[in-house]
């Protein structure tokens, strides 16, 4: 999604809403993103910030209450689901929810270790945006859990109260230049 | 000029052609093919190993992630390798994991081709609720002490688990704890399949009540106590004046006993234990019988050539070498003697002084009194082995 730039003439609305799963020391960070282009479906994104990790990363999985509506498994050319390098993605086991989104690195010299950060995370769904569980794993049993922008099932109080807020949140950031993509794309829509 | 940009034109499109031919051919490759995924064991405890036997093809690297949701927010990864034939890996259940209930975890092979595509195969594994059942073996599994008020003794033994323990506590049970302490009494940590000393000492102090105490010794790990114990009796028993030579220890019994000693003339000294009867009648319960010994000759070879003459009852096992509580060691009737025995009468235990000039053996009255006081006939026969191994010499 960074590179992917609107063009000049724009006839849609673009909202970019950062949160950060980061909130506890000692603890990596599931960073997400979401976009949305008017008429198609939300792009959920996603990075590891293990900056201040405990340990290293080798599989995050996002915990939904609804049916996905994209196809888990699919991370070829043009495929739902796009991963890192050395990843993979696929339905996982939900720990709470109803369905996840599992991301597994491959082998240990695809983990993100701590200190590091990986991006390339990302898939489509028209179910808007919320908060979701997200459980982050060690390849040796080792796990934390935050919450972080994710698809979930609309309903009308949770759209103003989730929507509404995490676009302020959004666009507080782009005011404070925190977010390069978020800035080109407002630009661009100028 | 013209013909040089040729050449390199055609080369290059040969390039290009054999670029784009083996990019197709590796992306015409199929994923790769699992045909089965095995584990073992299929059913699994906490902190217990398990292998895994993938069966592909098309493969060239390999992982296993060992999924325990919804169970515990829990992912092993654990590489597979390939040894020629199949794809094979393994690890170990973690120990934090805390189950309410028998719970299926998920075995997930996922292998890879040289393009990336990928192939899965999936299992459900049964993980028990209860930890793997850690099994004690001790070097004996009895031990059987027979003391007077005021003394003590010490014995040595070892244990070894199968599995490492944590938080060791090695204890008595109540009924026997006054008389024994463990040392030592509590271990951070047991390795695996490793002896382990334990001495165990055992006092009956001056001012007990004499009879016999029953119990066992058991070890500990955390909560969970180990069923494999070492099984402990303790005879606080009477000791007896210095007699001939000698005191021995026996029960405490509710009517009065005497001591008897008989100097045979050929030089065998008879020791009679002697009990009254309900009617008051005065009978031997057990005599302790003494017989000089050249000291040339040592206890087998004394009865090899004295009672076992035919070797029939070593050659059975109705006799067999044991150490005694005092450190002697003894011939000790354990098995019924066989009718093919055509020699004189059998005591129940023979052993050799400590200056090897004496033997000294023990034997039960033809008198059946002792009946009456709760004695069968084997609880009389184990009680006369503790009279022996308790017997001290005294100048």
């Amino acid at each position: 999604m960074i590179s992917k730039q609107p063009p000049f003439r724009i006839r849609f609305i673009v909202i970019v809403v950062f949160l950060s799963l980061a909130t506890v020391a000692g603890q990596a960070a599931i960073e997400g993103l979401f976009s949305y282009e008017s008429g198609t479906k939300y792009t959920y994104s996603y990075t590891i910030n293990n900056t201040d990790g405990a340990f290293d990363i080798s599989a995050f999985a996002l915990e939904f209450n609804l049916i996905p509506d994209w196809n888990q498994d699919d991370t070829g050319i043009g495929g739902d689901v796009t991963v890192a390098p050395g990843w993979i993605a696929q339905a996982g086991f939900p720990t709470l929810g109803s369905s996840a989104q599992d991301m597994l690195s491959f082998s240990s010299l695809s983990d993100v270790l701590v200190g590091d950060t990986l991006g390339g995370f990302s898939f489509a769904s028209s179910y808007a945006p919320g908060n979701v569980t997200c459980y982050e794993f060690s390849a040796f049993g080792d796990s934390s859990f935050g919450s972080v922008v994710g698809p979930v099932v609309p309903e009308a109080s949770t759209v103003w109260a989730g929507i509404l807020p995490t676009g302020l949140l959004g666009y507080h950031f782009l005011r404070a230049g925190l977010c390069t993509w978020a800035q080109a794309s407002v630009n661009d829509k100028l | 000029m013209t013909g040089l940009r040729k050449r390199l034109l055609i080369v290059a499109l040969c390039l290009v052609v054999v670029l784009g031919v083996s990019v197709v051919v590796l992306m015409a490759a199929p994923p790769p093919a699992i045909s089965s995924l095995a584990v073992a064991p299929l059913s699994l405890r906490l902190g217990e190993q398990f292998s895994v036997e993938v069966d592909a093809t098309g493969a060239s690297s390999g992982s296993l992630f060992v999924d325990f949701r919804p169970t515990a927010p829990k992912l092993l990864r654990l590489p597979l390798s390939f040894d020629g034939t199949k794809w094979v890996g393994g690890g170990q259940i973690p120990t934090d994991i805390v189950l309410q209930n028998d719970v299926n975890i998920t075995f997930q092979a996922i292998l890879m081709n040289a393009t990336g595509q990928r192939g899965q195969k999936s299992k459900a594994v049964l993980l028990h609720r209860n930890p793997p059942s850690p099994k004690i073996t001790w070097s004996q599994n009895q031990i059987e002490v027979t003391l007077s008020t005021g003394e003590s003794t010490e014995k040595d033994l070892t244990f070894s688990s199968t599995l490492a323990l944590q938080d060791v506590v090695i204890e008595p049970v109540p009924e026997i704890a006054p008389f024994l302490s463990v040392q030592p009494g509590a271990l951070a940590s047991v390795p695996a399949d490793q002896d382990q000393p334990v001495r165990l000492s055992v006092h009956v102090p001056a001012g007990a009540t004499l009879g016999t105490y029953e119990g066992t010794v058991h070890i500990r790990s955390g909560t969970r106590t180990v069923p494999q114990t070492v099984k402990v009796i303790v005879n606080a028993w009477n000791e007896s004046a210095p007699t001939a030579g000698l005191t021995f220890n026996f029960p405490p019994f509710e009517r009065p006993s005497q001591i008897r000693v008989d100097n045979r003339d050929n030089g065998d000294t008879l020791i009679r234990f002697q009990l009254q009867n309900t009617e008051g009648v005065t009978f031997t319960a057990f005599g302790i019988l003494m017989r000089p010994k050249s000291l040339t000759v040592d206890l087998q070879q004394w009865f090899d050539e004295n009672v076992d003459i035919d070797g029939v009852l070593m050659s059975s096992g109705a006799f067999e070498e044991q150490q005694l509580q005092n450190g002697l060691p003894a011939l000790i009737a354990v098995r019924p003697i066989p009718i093919e025995y055509q020699g004189g009468p059998i005591e129940e235990g023979y052993m050799a002084s400590p200056t090897g000039d004496r033997i000294i053996s023990i034997a039960q009255s033809n008198a059946t009194d002792i009946d009456e006081f709760g004695y069968t006939q084997q609880a009389v026969i184990q009680m006369m082995r503790q009279v022996l191994g308790a017997i001290k010499f005294v100048q």
